[in-house]
């Protein structure tokens, strides 16, 4: 736990390094929403939608909605037969951060630290007739939290932007968590 | 872009110092009992196997102590170790011997109870080797008590899958059973078979059953249909446990904590 607390702290530190005297061409108050589609490493589907906010040069606030839902059956993963177990797994996490936005106003990168809450839905059945049970069913919440990084091209009304994200504490099981996205991001206020 | 060139020097340098004051430790220490290490060449496998011995800290020539078996022991022998002894100092128990058995990078050999994509089906020559090589160096070389109902057996993942394959089709080696996030969807479901197979025989046997499960893996479905076929068990104390917030991997040291806790709980001494 110290040791992402430090991450955090360096990267809100350094931000503000970085947003003193400087002659980045972003320093007016900018706002963007960023649409994006992805998928993470193993078998989720994910649908973004990313706000950010420039609140001084080049701090940023932002906040994200992401869905997230299974497109593999785990027969296609491991040794169980598809046809005979089904297994439906998404999420949905809210996610507010804050970071520094590097570059200029036609080509940047935007770097993020993101937390929030995330909700887990799993249904699991089966049909083997050998077996008793039908089905069983988790849903719970628990805290998501990680770096965002955003790369921007464009300077129209609509650009081309493509997001990673990587949780805390990748190991040893939070591989999963790494998503690749691209999408398409607007501004809202010049 | 120009930034100001001292107000990074100064930021990196605290960034610097925050690094080094996040990885100051505690002292974790924990005093066990004298450890040794061995290997052991198995003619049932054709494989050797690292094996590591943890020995109660008031270890006597004189007495007999009870045993915990660990698999993928280069991976969990130091917790169980630890854990053991913390736990039944905690509770006024007394600590047993605890064997690691490392892996030799042939869990999906020796774990697996039959052939499939994942696995190669090695479980009954891997029991071969827990029942007449290991066990029997262990009982002739420390004071470990020679029945089956000192000896517990411990395993997540592919390693649960094993210890349920051994409670299913061997269970006259152990009477204690520690099923960590247990592999029960492996092959179908080929356990629950064998569970099924084995029922008239084991449930007659006293013995302990731990199961526990990640509340954020897959596969939840089979693991719940073995812990209720086995709370038909008349002779069974039977415990069921989930690891909040955790996904299958990072359960398992917080599931190795549980499942000590109950068994020890259990004890009479």
């Amino acid at each position: 736990m110290k040791f992402f607390l430090s991450i955090v702290l360096i990267l809100l530190i350094n931000s503000v390094s970085y947003s003193q005297k400087s002659t980045s061409i972003i320093e007016k108050k900018a706002s963007s929403i960023e649409t994006t589609l992805g998928s993470d490493i193993v078998y989720r589907a994910h649908l973004s939608g990313l706000v950010k906010y420039n609140i001084f040069k080049n701090i940023t606030i932002a906040t994200q909605t992401n869905l997230a839902r299974s497109y593999k059956s785990m027969g296609e993963i491991v040794s169980i037969s598809s046809d005979n177990f089904q297994s439906i797994n998404f999420t949905y996490t809210q996610r507010f951060g804050v970071g520094v936005v590097i570059g200029k106003e036609r080509f940047n990168h935007t770097f993020l630290v993101m937390a929030g809450p995330k909700y887990y839905h799993l249904k699991e059945t089966h049909n083997y007739t050998q077996i008793e049970e039908a089905s069983t069913t988790v849903s719970t919440w628990f805290p998501d939290a990680g770096f965002l990084y955003s790369l921007k091209i464009g300077k129209q009304d609509s650009y081309f932007t493509t997001q990673l994200y990587v949780p805390f504490l990748l190991y040893p099981d939070n591989l999963m968590g790494i998503t690749l996205s691209v999408g398409i991001g607007f501004p809202i206020i010049k | 872009m120009i930034v100001n060139k001292k107000g990074l020097y100064i930021t990196h340098t605290i960034s610097g110092l925050i690094i080094l004051l996040s990885y100051s430790c505690t002292n974790n220490s924990v005093e066990m009992g004298r450890q040794d290490s061995f290997t052991l060449n198995s003619s049932h496998t054709e494989s050797t196997y690292s094996i590591h011995v943890t020995l109660p800290n008031n270890y006597s020539s004189s007495e007999v102590y009870e045993t915990i078996y660990t698999l993928d022991g280069n991976w969990y022998f130091d917790h169980v170790s630890e854990e053991s002894f913390r736990i039944s100092e905690q509770k006024s128990k007394q600590n047993e011997i605890v064997v690691g058995i490392n892996h030799a990078d042939r869990r999906m050999i020796d774990y697996a109870p039959t052939p499939t994509n994942e696995g190669e089906g090695g479980a009954a020559n891997f029991t071969r080797f827990i029942n007449e090589e290991l066990i029997p160096y262990i009982e002739e070389h420390f004071q470990a008590d020679t029945t089956r109902k000192s000896r517990a057996i411990l395993g997540h993942s592919a390693g649960g899958l094993y210890a349920a394959y051994l409670f299913t089709n061997q269970n006259d080696l152990f009477a204690n059973y520690f099923m960590l996030s247990p592999a029960i969807w492996y092959d179908d479901g080929v356990l629950l078979q064998y569970e099924r197979d084995n029922r008239s025989k084991n449930e007659l046997s006293e013995q302990t059953v731990f199961i526990s499960k990640a509340e954020l893996e897959p596969t939840q479905l089979f693991m719940n249909i073995f812990h209720d076929r086995l709370e038909m068990y008349d002779q069974i104390s039977l415990g069921f446990y989930t690891v909040k917030g955790k996904q299958h991997a990072s359960s398992a040291k917080p599931a190795i904590t549980e499942a000590l806790k109950f068994y020890y709980s259990l004890k009479e001494k």
